[in-house]
This record gives structure tokens, C-alpha cells and sequence, in this order.
């Protein structure tokens, strides 16, 4: 296996910084229009990655013992499939790693920025509370697939609207849980008076 | 910081029982004897309803029990109020964070307001520097957490930016760290999360409220870059959503986090008190119109 920073084409002591950057620029560089559909895709397409190999192999040694940090067990598990697809991105972004999600999703050429690109995302703006660019973000995956329920769900999530929002279904609930006992008490007695009434008794004598 | 100083985030009255009022009111009063105590007589008058909340949010997720006893006001000696019996590190905290914020706005004033801002902060600039200093040496993380994300909300401010999520990103994280600093790791994140929202709350109601105030005095204001020609009135309406769904997600992180007591009071001013201060600010008009008859 190839030592990752030289992958990456820069010194063992390069900042976070200087890692994204690079990362960043390399992933430009093969993702570019300039290989698609060419003789050299494929060879692209295989150095994009390795590149993404790299990149996670820097951030697991440096940022290492993070509970949440899942990726690098499964990346060695899943080689075959550490490809353009989007699954490690939304791993990453379940997982907390907004940032380096982020990185890879940006990696991603704007011609291949699919509806499920803008979903993704939309989530990582989400996750990070940035609520508007989530809102812009969820509207086009929706234009560019309108049949998607995930993506409609989480449009709907930022949009506040039909079944009002998260507050007002928790007050609901909390004033049903607080009439609750008192209402069921009376009314029982008031159904259980009527009925005695009817069969010829009086459970209630002044109603 | 709008005009409404006394802050946004407050109780509704109609939905609270009495015992909750006189929990708040408890509260309240603790952080006005904190902060005379911790900070001198003076520093009592920063007291405001959004430093409140940061106290009863605290003290409601300590594991020990606060015990509140009858005492008197220092103002206003006939009145009686409930303080808490003894020394207590929430509302320590809140008082040193309500001295380090009120010490950098009086700072922005003294550097970056007009004259009568200037010549309002000259007065309070040196003693609340002093204050500062000692609340800063207390808590000097939060302290340097703080002014970083000041310098951030200045520079974003001064690109001048449409983005209304960078422009609240700033306040929004400042919250972030202030209430995440006081739980522990299981529990960071989602305090974290609360805290961003409750910021961004915070920054959206002062950015609408301070519609009028910011087009004369030329002031940055996010909402102002995104809207030309349209009536202040309409513009509050388009954006009470903002405002709805930030106060939601403010809610689910809420709903997550472990309160030993005061749950209620607190539900009141989740369930209640956000839907209050939207309302005021989306439909000032009307408001002030309702209130005055």
C-alpha cells in the first residue's frame, strides 16, 4: 500500500489544513471533464480512489481513537466498493464527521452532482444548524427528484409547514397527558350515571 | 443586541402555574445576588431574562439539589424574593457569562458605535473592563471561545455577506460552547446543538426586530442584504419561518437533554416562550397595537 501522503504529494508534517487543500485539488484534477469518457476514465476513476484512501488513512491516524470514527474498519472490509457512490459519505456523516464529509462531497465534480448530492448535502448543512443552505439544498434534490421520499421528508423537515411543526405536536401531546386523568374520571361518571338512569337507577343523584 | 435589551427568550405567563413563576422569578433574583456578589452592586443591572434562562437551564441539570430561602430584595427592600441558600457554580457561571458578553457589546459600542453609543459605553467601558478581567480569569476558555467567535461575527460582518446562516453561525456557536462547556461528554453534543439553536434564535429575533433601526443608522443587517424594495411588515411575515424551524430544531435537542427538576418552567418557556417572541417580532405592528389597548 502506497504511503498516503505521498498520495497526497505533501510532508509526513502537513497541517490538517494543508491535507484538505491538497485533497481538495488532486480531487479536482481527476474528476476533471478533461478524463471523462476518455481512454483514461477508468485510470481516473482509480486514482480518485486511492486518493480517498489516503485521505481517510491520514485523518483515522492523526484523529485515531474517536469512538465515533467507524470508516477505516470498513473501508478495509470494503475496498471494492470505496468508490464514487455515496454510502461512506452518509457513514461519515452519521457518524459526526460533518467536515470530512463535507471535503468529500466538494471533491465530487458539478457535473456529477446529482439529486442525492444536493440531499447529502443538505444534511451536512443540517447537521452543522445551518438551516437556510439546508432549505436550498433539499428544494433542488427535490426538483431533480420529485418521487424521492427521503428527499421530500427532509424538505418538509425545514419547511415548517402542513402538520405544523415539531413544538406544536409536543404541546399537544403535553396538554392531552395533562387533562387526561381529571376528563376520564367525570366522564366515566357522567356515562355511568346515564346508563343507571336508563336501566332505572341513579348512580349520581344530583345529575 | 436589539431593543430589547431584557433579552427575547422569556416565560409566558398564561401558560404558567404560580409555583413555576415564583421558581422563575427565584432564579432571577439568585443571579442579581450572584452577580453583586461575584461582580459588585453595578454589575446587577446587566441582569436580563436570556442570562436567566442560561441559570434555570443549568441548575436544572445539576445532579445536587438547589435550596432556595426567602430573602429581600436589595432595590427595593420591601419586596421579598427567594435566593438560593448558598454559593452555587451554575450561577457563577451564568454570572461571569453575562459579564463577558455585556463587557464585549459595551466594547463593540465604545470602538464601532455611533456618538451616543460611544458616549453611553465611555462611562461603563472602564468598570466593566475591570469585571471582565475577573470573570475571564474564572473561566478563561469559554472567555477566549467567546472573543473568537466575536472577531468572526465582525469579519463576516464586514464582507457584508448574504448568507443568513454564516451570519448567525457566529452568535449561534458562541451559545454552542457556553452551555456545552458545562455538561459532560455523553452529553456535550447535544448541548452543543442546543445551544447553537438557542444563538441562532437569538440573532434572527435581534436581526427582524431591528429592521428599522439598522436600514436609518446604516448597520449590517443579514435580512436587509437579502430584501430590497419590500415593506419591513412583509418581510417579517416571509421570515417568521426562520425563526419556526430554528425554535423546532431548538426543541428536539431539548427534548434530549436530562433535567433532575424544573422541567415545567422550562417547558413553558420552550413550548410557549419561543412562540411569544416570534410572534413579537413577526408581528410587531400588531403587537405593540394589541398590547397598548
Amino acid at each position: 500500500m502506497k504511503n498516503p501522503y505521498d498520495v497526497l504529494g505533501i510532508p509526513s508534517s502537513a497541517s490538517m489544513e494543508q491535507v484538505k487543500n491538497a485533497y481538495r485539488n488532486l480531487a479536482a484534477k481527476y474528476q476533471s471533464d478533461d478524463f471523462a469518457g476518455g481512454p483514461l476514465s477508468k485510470h481516473a476513476a482509480k486514482k480518485m480512489d486511492e486518493l480517498n484512501e489516503a485521505y481517510d488513512q491520514i485523518v483515522f491516524s492523526r484523529e485515531g481513537n474517536n469512538a465515533d470514527y467507524n470508516s477505516y474498519n470498513s473501508y478495509q472490509n470494503n475496498y471494492s466498493q470505496y468508490s464514487s457512490d455515496f454510502s461512506d459519505i452518509r457513514t461519515k456523516i452519521n457518524s459526526g464527521k460533518i467536515d470530512d464529509a463535507e471535503i468529500r462531497l466538494d471533491g465530487i465534480s458539478p457535473t456529477q452532482r446529482n439529486a442525492e448530492w444536493y440531499y447529502l448535502k443538505g444534511m451536512i448543512n443540517h447537521r452543522r444548524g445551518w438551516f437556510e443552505e439546508a432549505k436550498k439544498n433539499f428544494t433542488v434534490a427535490c426538483q431533480m427528484d420529485p418521487s424521492n421520499n427521503e428527499y421530500r421528508n427532509a424538505f418538509n423537515s425545514v419547511n415548517n409547514h402542513t402538520s405544523g411543526g415539531y413544538r406544536t405536536r409536543q404541546r399537544a401531546n403535553n396538554t392531552r397527558n395533562k387533562s387526561d386523568g381529571v376528563c376520564n374520571i367525570c366522564s366515566t361518571l357522567l356515562c355511568a350515571d346515564c346508563c343507571c338512569e336508563c336501566l332505572g337507577g341513579d348512580l349520581i343523584p344530583c345529575c | 443586541m436589539g431593543d430589547n435589551m431584557f433579552g427575547y427568550v422569556r416565560i409566558y405567563k398564561p401558560e404558567l402555574k404560580f409555583k413555576e413563576y415564583e421558581l422563575y422569578k427565584g432564579i432571577y433574583c439568585s443571579l442579581c445576588k450572584q452577580l453583586g456578589k461575584s461582580y459588585g452592586i453595578f454589575s446587577r443591572f446587566i441582569l436580563n431574562y436570556d442570562f436567566t434562562l442560561l441559570s434555570a437551564l443549568l441548575l436544572a441539570t445539576k445532579t445536587e439539589e438547589t435550596e432556595f430561602i426567602k430573602s429581600h430584595c436589595t432595590f427595593c427592600p420591601v419586596k421579598k424574593c427567594l435566593t438560593c441558600k448558598s454559593q452555587d457554580s451554575a450561577l457563577e457561571f451564568a454570572a461571569a457569562i453575562s459579564i463577558i458578553t455585556v463587557y464585549q457589546k459595551i466594547r463593540d459600542d465604545f470602538e464601532d458605535g455611533n456618538f451616543i453609543d460611544k458616549l453611553k459605553s465611555v462611562f461603563l467601558y472602564p468598570y466593566f473592563k475591570a469585571k471582565y478581567k475577573k470573570a475571564s480569569m474564572r473561566y478563561p476558555q469559554i472567555s477566549e471561545d467567546i472573543s473568537n467567535q466575536l472577531l468572526m461575527q465582525k469579519e463576516t460582518e464586514n464582507s457584508n455577506t448574504s448568507s443568513i446562516d454564516l451570519a448567525a453561525d457566529a452568535s449561534a456557536k458562541s451559545l454552542g460552547f457556553i452551555i456545552s462547556s458545562q455538561f459532560d461528554k455523553s452529553a456535550k453534543e447535544v448541548a452543543y446543538r442546543f445551544g447553537y439553536c438557542l444563538g441562532r434564535f437569538i440573532y434572527l429575533c435581534d436581526a427582524l426586530d431591528d429592521l428599522e433601526k439598522d436600514k436609518k443608522n446604516g448597520n449590517y443587517n443579514v435580512i436587509l442584504n437579502n430584501n430590497h424594495n419590500i415593506s419591513f411588515n412583509e418581510i417579517r411575515n416571509n421570515y417568521a419561518y426562520l425563526l419556526e424551524v430554528t425554535a423546532d430544531e431548538l426543541a428536539k435537542a431539548y427534548e434530549l437533554i436530562n433535567f433532575h427538576r424544573y422541567k415545567s418552567l422550562l417547558d413553558n418557556i420552550i413550548y410557549y416562550g419561543l412562540d411569544e417572541a416570534i410572534a413579537k417580532v413577526t408581528r410587531k405592528e400588531e403587537y405593540n397595537c394589541e398590547k397598548s389597548v
